[in-house]
């Protein structure tokens, strides 16, 4: 069938006499083309615009149960809200030959390739990044929570927000249960040794391994299994990437086998990156990439990446004198730190009340001793280097600067935040310092 | 220090290997009837937004563009490689012989030459109605025997009508593929063709699109021709 824009698709199985109430979707679109068929925008003629996707009638022979298996995950549902997941299987017909295909949600305009993080070619922060790689592991612990797995994750099916880390993960095609065939082996590079050396089908502690190395590649920019073995093959085809990723996987960061560290003129992202990002980070890593390299039930679960990946957040601090977002390791309010941008050392802005001491950095909440929230921590829209606090409580904030000045902070206003600055909020008094002074 | 209201990461780009890709293009007398060699020219500009999307998804690779094209003599028509991303397309011309053998020698040189310490396989993506009036088996015989040209992605496209082409040629040059030669009848076909090999094997040379299940990494015959063009059922 020659599908084009305009090309107006109906049901095949509905009878042409009952055409004027039968489905209909307009093809407006085209989306893209995978490897396995073509992506279109549709209007249905229930005026919702979905995404529709098409297989060549060859892929639906050489994939004998593909119909059946998307047919089971529109059954299933979709169990996280990051995948594109399939809504219903149709048999469509232009009236002449018919097509099948499905229909899907329409992938929002703000999400971003991971391969244009890739080619350096997207302004994002770490925080917008360590919240996209902690909503891949939620969504990939729901999916594997119902004995499903994945298969083939890649740059070309996770797609993130740069503002705010929410994700989408499409090209579900291949997603089975855990063990049984079907589809794909899975994109080189992020392919599990043993699927790369054809010991195992891909499977739930295949798709942890991809996991593993999607979550590195979004902070290192690089491949962990890329070093010094990767720059002495001068042509990396089929046979040189079984030997990197596959029988001579080495992890670059080894802490014993130290034969492939990076390269520091090629593999110098690695070599920043390793300076910049947190200890307990590396840790997770390591085990992921060390043990579980080659012993799957090793692998670092999505849960263990939940929450390491909450707790980089949480201490995920801010360099005021330079704007830029600093990994503190843990929140230590009385030692100094170094920021990696400016060098400058320092200690960190703390809000303290009563004995309970807060981290100022974005997206950190002030909470009175019950718990109850005053407000969260913002960036100022002008000046990166300054953050505010902003009022989330319907009462206005007295405010008595270090020089003794005072003014008020109206419910949905911001103050900004720096030492000696103290905040009262109804019976709450918010005294910010710099480390344990003063 | 200027004030911006984010955060700037280290701009860091992931680490690159060259992908040198050729245009192997006949421009021999036969091309010159029946506006072949404008749909030659047409299709080749029409794939270029198609390569630089698939660029685009692979990121490792840095995909440089060549053209070669043989009529009475083999002639580099863009060489060295052009970025993908600035490359525009000036027509070929139709005029002489078919000299292949000429056009594998000098791809055969290049490959030996000019390939860089890190790169992908060479992608050489062959478009001809075969026919070679020099010796053409000597020049395959030495590319099958390179260490590059029997790594390179190879795709032969035969144009014209069916019986005219010479497909013995054309498979010969795919020695090893695991995929039979394509045919473009028209030029819907031909831009078609051009676009799909242009993309695909821009992806499996650069693995950044799914591998099947036989366990090979460079993997054509897995992904499935543009069904506009050839698919079970269609008629022909």
């Amino acid at each position: 069938m020659n599908i084009s824009i305009g090309s107006i698709l109906l049901l095949a199985n509905q009878s042409s006499s009952a055409i004027s109430d039968s489905v209909s979707f307009k093809v407006t679109k085209e989306l893209g083309r995978g490897s396995q068929g073509t992506v279109y925008e549709a209007l249905k003629s229930t005026g919702e615009t979905i995404a529709l996707k098409v297989y060549p009638p060859s892929y639906i022979y050489r994939d004998r149960n593909l119909e059946e298996r998307i047919r089971e995950l529109v059954y299933i549902g979709s169990p996280h809200s990051s995948f594109l997941w399939p809504i219903e299987f149709l048999e469509l017909t232009d009236g002449e030959s018919t097509v099948k295909g499905y229909t899907m949600p329409i992938r929002g305009e703000r999400f971003v390739s991971s391969a244009t993080l890739m080619s350096g070619r997207l302004a994002v922060d770490f925080r917008s990044l360590i919240h996209a790689c902690r909503n891949l592991s939620e969504a990939f612990s729901h999916l594997h929570l119902r004995g499903l797995c994945y298969k083939d994750l890649s740059f070309g099916n996770f797609f993130f927000d740069p503002a705010n880390g929410d994700c989408i993960i499409c090209d579900i095609d291949n997603i089975c249960y855990s063990g049984e065939g079907g589809g794909v082996l899975g994109t080189p590079g992020f392919m599990a040794p043993e699927i790369v050396t054809g010991q195992q089908k891909p499977n739930t502690a295949s798709d942890l391994h991809s996991l593993a190395v999607l979550i590195f590649y979004m902070l290192y920019i690089h491949h962990p299994l890329e070093g010094k073995t990767e720059t002495t093959i001068r042509i990396m085809d089929d046979i040189a990437r079984r030997r990197v990723y596959g029988n001579d996987a080495l992890y670059i960061f080894d802490p014993r086998d130290k034969r492939n560290r990076p390269d520091p003129k090629i593999h110098a992202n690695a070599l920043t990156m390793n300076e910049i990002l947190p200890n307990k980070l590396k840790k997770v890593f390591e085990k992921a990439f060390v043990r579980g390299l080659r012993e799957p039930i090793y692998r670092v679960v999505e849960s263990e990446w939940q929450l390491v990946l909450n707790d980089v957040l949480e201490t995920l601090g801010h360099c005021s004198l330079c704007g830029q977002e600093v990994f503190l390791d843990g929140f230590f309010p009385g030692s100094p730190f170094t920021c990696w941008a400016c060098n400058t050392s320092q200690y960190p802005i703390i809000i303290v009340v009563g004995d309970e001491m807060t981290l100022v950095r974005p997206e950190g909440k002030a909470k009175d001793l019950n718990g109850n929230l005053l407000g969260t921590i913002i960036r100022h829209p002008q000046d990166m280097r300054l953050l505010g606090l902003k009022n989330e409580t319907r009462q206005a904030w007295a405010v008595i600067r270090a020089n003794g000045t005072r003014s008020y902070v109206e419910p949905g206003r911001s103050v900004v935040l720096g030492p000696r600055v103290v905040i009262q909020a109804g019976n709450t008094k918010m005294k910010v310092l710099q480390g344990l002074e003063s | 220090m200027s004030s911006t209201t984010r955060p700037a990461r280290p701009n860091l780009q992931i680490a690159k290997r060259r992908l040198n890709f050729y245009y192997i293009l006949d421009v021999s007398g036969s091309m010159s009837t029946n506006g072949r060699i404008q749909a030659l020219n047409q299709s080749v500009r029409q794939s270029i937004p198609k390569m630089v999307e698939a660029a685009q998804g692979s990121p490792n690779a840095e995909l440089m563009v060549h053209a070669l094209t043989f009529g009475s003599t083999a002639q580099w028509h863009v060489h060295p490689g052009i970025p993908v991303d600035s490359f525009v397309w000036q027509d070929v011309k139709a005029n002489g012989t078919t000299s292949m053998g000429a056009a594998l020698s000098k791809i055969c040189d290049e490959l030996e030459n000019n390939m860089p310490s890190r790169s992908l396989p060479p992608v050489l993506v062959l478009v001809s109605d075969g026919h070679p009036t020099d010796n053409f088996d000597k020049s395959l015989a030495k590319l099958a025997q390179s260490p590059w040209g029997r790594k390179a992605v190879r795709i032969a496209i035969g144009m014209g009508p069916r019986h005219e082409i010479d497909w013995g040629t054309m498979e010969r040059f795919m020695f090893d593929m695991d995929l039979q030669p394509l045919h473009a009848a028209n030029s819907a076909d031909l831009a078609d063709y051009i676009r799909w090999a242009s993309t695909v094997a821009v992806a499996a040379s650069s693995a950044g699109s799914s591998t099947g299940e036989d366990g090979s990494a460079i993997h054509l015959s897995n992904i499935p021709i543009p069904s506009t063009v050839i698919d079970y059922g269609d008629i022909f």
